[in-house]
């Protein structure tokens, strides 16, 4: 979870994110904010991220996006 | 048939009556009847292409989506993690053949629109030597650009599993030739739009009147504001290289005014139309002259044009193998920051050119394209150095001062000099405006008269300083969140009315009516 919200505050450190849970619903991550965040995603843990897992719900807060992580590790 | 004609509204008024008259029940059949009859107007020949595209999606997405039934179904009789990789692997192939063989048709079709004559005129100059192409027919159906897009994105969110495809292909014909919409947009998605157009709307007074209060706002933006600066935009650029540049640039704001009231005029009749159905559009434009920066103007013009490019090919192209390889390869040599960065500059190079092609094919619209992209590239990479510089400074955010110096220069970056290269005509021209406004600015043509002399008249520019203060004030409360109608609706039934009839008339006295009372087109009809 550190590691991840390392991940985030790099891209953007204005955001509270322990506490947000629409970051993309709310526009608080930018389109091109996710571009760089699944890059980012894809390095530090070794997954794969494909379009079918780029919907708002698995980027909206801290939480759904470790358990989008833990998932993609499960299935690799 | 123009949405600003005699002839549609008597359509839209007919069709109104006919959609509450029939049973609740068969008011989406109605609905397809009369798009179908309004897009026939257009030329009867243009029907087949359109109900082709639906047909090839439609037939695509059902495979696609029958595929992943199938899979759901073996997935449960296999035995072990192996084969059940094996099958999601070959079941994968199998939909993305389906996938690129619908695109390659109906992507194929919208790309030969564009680019055919152009394609055959270099052919022939490379064959021949000679510069002129041979006598090529190509048929543009009416709202291609706008309809190729909503039905590629149904089908790219069936493949991605974002919802079920629609099994009634008359009513997914519905979604795609939904008559609001065909013209210029909003592009619609179907999980939003599909299940309003065939659910058994009631007829709702409230919302009528909201509905027609939209539609006479698009009206006055379209025939009192657009078409009347139209006139002394096309006078004047239609004779750019003899006109001084202060007429130029005073031309070119006047453009950034005629498109935007132009084409907002247009969505919101479209989106009042749909209204008195029942049926809510998307918002296409969200006070865009607003906007602090180019990356937060294109989240308030076109707005379902933008987040369809996002999230269909901005999104795709960061995620695509090439661009993975070439980011980590960054990532490994220049680290993470150059990791991120090839990611984002890749999506957005392929993201405006895009954008600009879809707009035009000429190089004036290419340039239009790298402008836009270029700044918001630029933008990105420079986001801690310029936030480190504010620092220095001690620029507080949210100033007053620094917050219109960011919308004045956000109004240049995307409401001037870009508007330059696409309302020339040529690349080349846009160069030559440029030059006369640097270098030939000849202020005193601003005072001496000669704006009298481009079809306008003293009082067609008081008209439209007055409308612009209305659209300036209406654009205020809207960004403040007030809602104008609702306030309005409150108002006692005969100030009510009193307000809804003299906007009208004033919208009937006031527009600006070509020869034979025919508005001039929408611009975005083109495109």
């Amino acid at each position: 979870m550190e590691q991840l919200l390392a991940i985030l505050r790099e891209i953007d450190d204005t955001i509270e994110y322990e506490t947000e849970t629409a970051l993309v619903d709310d526009k608080l991550l930018s389109s091109l904010d996710l571009t760089a965040l699944i890059s980012e995603l894809e390095d530090a843990f070794g997954i794969e991220i494909d379009m079918d897992d780029i919907v708002p719900e698995n980027f909206n807060s801290v939480d759904a996006i470790m358990a989008l992580v833990v998932r993609l590790q499960e299935e690799a | 048939m123009s949405f600003t004609s005699l002839q549609f509204l008597l359509f839209f008024l007919a069709l109104v009556i006919c959609y509450f008259a029939v049973p609740a029940k068969i008011r989406w059949i109605a609905l397809l009847a009369g798009s179908v009859y309004f897009y026939v107007q257009a030329g009867v020949i243009f029907l087949p292409f359109l109900a082709g595209t639906a047909l090839i999606t439609w037939g695509a997405a059902l495979l696609i989506s029958g595929r992943n039934e199938s899979l759901v179904q073996a997935l449960a009789q296999a035995e072990d993690a192996g084969e059940k990789k094996r099958l999601k692997n070959e079941n994968k192939k199998q939909c993305r053949r389906i996938l690129l063989a619908a695109l390659i048709l109906v992507l194929g079709y919208l790309v030969w629109t564009k680019f055919a004559k152009k394609a055959a005129a270099l052919l022939a100059a490379l064959i021949s030597g000679a510069g002129t192409a041979p006598a090529l027919s190509v048929i543009v159906p009416l709202g291609i650009s706008y309809y190729t897009f909503s039905t590629v994105g149904y089908l790219l969110d069936v493949y991605w599993k974002r919802y079920a495809p629609e099994r009634n292909f008359f009513k997914y014909l519905l979604y795609v030739i939904f008559f609001p919409h065909i013209l210029q947009g909003p592009i619609p998605r179907f999980d939003h739009l599909g299940p309003q157009l065939t659910a058994p709307n009631r007829f709702d007074y409230t919302r009528v009147c909201f509905g027609a209060q939209l539609m006479i706002w698009g009206f006055f933006q379209k025939l009192v504001i657009a078409d009347r600066i139209g006139v002394l935009v096309s006078a004047v650029f239609g004779d750019f290289r003899h006109q001084p540049g202060s007429l130029l640039l005073a031309a070119t704001l006047g453009y950034a005014l005629q498109i935007y009231t132009d084409f907002s005029g247009c969505v919101n009749i479209s989106r009042g139309m749909s209204q008195i159905f029942g049926i809510t559009l998307d918002e296409n434009f969200r006070q865009p002259y607003f906007a602090q920066s180019v990356e937060e103007f294109w989240q308030r013009w076109h707005i379902t044009l933008g987040t369809w490019f996002r999230d269909y090919l901005c999104m795709p192209v960061s995620v695509s193998g090439p661009v993975k390889k070439w980011s980590k390869a960054a990532r490994k040599k220049y680290g993470a920051e150059a990791g991120r960065n090839v990611t984002t500059i890749s999506a957005l190079v392929v993201v405006w050119l895009c954008t600009g092609i879809w707009h035009g094919t000429g190089f004036n619209y290419i340039a239009w394209g790298i402008w836009q992209g270029g700044i918001i590239a630029f933008s990105t990479l420079m986001k801690k150095p310029y936030e480190k510089m504010r620092a220095f400074f001690h620029v507080k955010d949210g100033a007053t001062g620094w917050t219109l110096f960011r919308i004045a220069r956000t109004f240049l970056l995307t409401g001037i000099i870009p508007r330059i290269f696409v309302r020339s005509p040529g690349f080349k021209a846009s160069l030559v405006v440029f030059k006369r406004i640097l270098t030939a600015f000849g202020k005193s043509a601003l005072t001496d008269g000669s704006l009298l002399a481009l079809g306008l008249t003293g009082f067609d520019y008081v008209l439209i300083a007055c409308s612009v203060v209305i659209l300036f004030v209406v654009s205020l409360l809207k960004e403040k969140g007030v809602s104008i109608r609702e306030a309005v609706a409150a108002k006692p039934l005969p100030l009510r009315w009193a307000f809804y009839l003299t906007a009208l008339y004033l919208v009937v006295i006031f527009g600006k009516y070509g020869p034979g009372y025919s508005a001039a087109s929408f611009v975005y009809m083109d495109f």
